[in-house]
């Protein structure tokens, strides 16, 4: 998979076992699908963003943060439709964080944890520079700490008031992933 | 002992510097800030072990938060061997939290590190 910004053709990571996700770019073109994550106050209750309102606010969006991005993946279903997207942030020059945002309908089934999967084993593969890929999650965010568990992220400790976020100061759990660290 | 603040700090400066340490400041999201001391060169090992870094950080602890009001939390890393410098945090009242694995970029290495905080409240400040 590329990783390269000035790549021209989108290319495809097709999971295994075959038909369960793919990860993609995303485009304009899924604004309808982002919109039922993006509006459900459910799923952007941890996320730094308030629910979208309107579908005008939605491709603003997309086209300002989210084509912009180093980085990021819709997690598609064997239609090709998103049902959410998963990203790597740089946090300096060995360490990257991953974050991810999946659709209230399809929480509970795997997908997320597969995503994760996928993107880890491709992040240290694409970026042999990468020594270590980190997560924080609010203390409160249990179904998201299990997704990182269930690939084999360590839980290495809660930060206590360590974030601001939406003007409520929040406890985070780290978690990380080494290169040498085994897939579960 | 000390007789000043001032006396205090600078002997943080100039003799507690062997253990090299980095703290942060955490406001708002994550850290944007920094409280640094930088190791100076020369011997001052035979200022280790007098409680002197301790003495130096129980002083600036609340001072940070008294001139920074908007501070919730001071996070300090450190590498897992510097068992001194640990002391010191624990003697203090920094809580550990954890074991970042090859969190720490550093003159070229990577090192794994205790994250030690300490929070206003309910670290410094406990309810009745």
């Amino acid at each position: 998979m590329e990783m390269d910004l000035n790549e021209t053709q989108p290319t495809v990571v097709v999971s295994s076992p075959p038909g369960r996700i793919s990860l993609r770019p995303m485009t304009l073109s899924d604004v309808d699908d982002y919109m039922v994550w993006a509006t459900d106050a459910e799923v952007a209750r941890f996320c730094s963003w308030e629910p979208c309102t309107s579908r005008e606010e939605a491709i603003k969006y997309i086209t300002d943060s989210v084509l912009t991005h180093p980085w990021l993946r819709a997690i598609c279903l064997e239609d090709d439709r998103p049902i959410g997207y998963i990203l790597i942030m740089p946090v300096d020059k060995i360490r990257k964080e991953i974050g991810y945002v999946l659709a209230r309908k399809y929480w509970g089934k795997g997908f997320a944890t597969e995503a994760v999967r996928l993107v880890t084993a491709e992040v240290f593969k694409a970026m042999p520079e990468v020594e270590r890929l980190e997560a924080l999650v609010d203390v409160d965010n249990v179904g998201s700490q299990r997704v990182l568990e269930k690939v084999g992220f360590t839980r290495e400790g809660v930060m206590r008031k360590f974030i601001v976020m939406k003007g409520s100061v929040r406890d985070m759990v780290m978690f990380s992933f080494l290169p040498t660290d085994p897939f579960k | 002992s000390f007789t000043s603040e001032e006396e205090a700090l600078v002997f943080m400066r100039d003799a507690c510097l062997p253990h090299p340490w980095r703290r942060s400041i955490s406001i708002d999201d994550r850290s944007i800030g920094f409280i640094s001391v930088f190791p100076e060169t020369g011997d001052d090992s035979i200022n280790w072990g007098k409680g002197i870094a301790t003495r130096a950080v129980s002083i600036a602890v609340p001072q940070v938060f008294n001139d920074l009001p908007h501070v919730l939390r001071l996070q300090a890393f450190v590498q897992t061997q510097n068992k001194a410098s640990q002391r010191v945090l624990e003697k203090v009242g920094f809580q550990r939290e954890g074991l970042l694995r090859k969190y720490s970029y550093l003159k070229g290495e990577i090192h794994d590190v205790f994250v030690y905080s300490l929070l206003l409240s309910p670290d410094l400040l406990p309810l009745p």
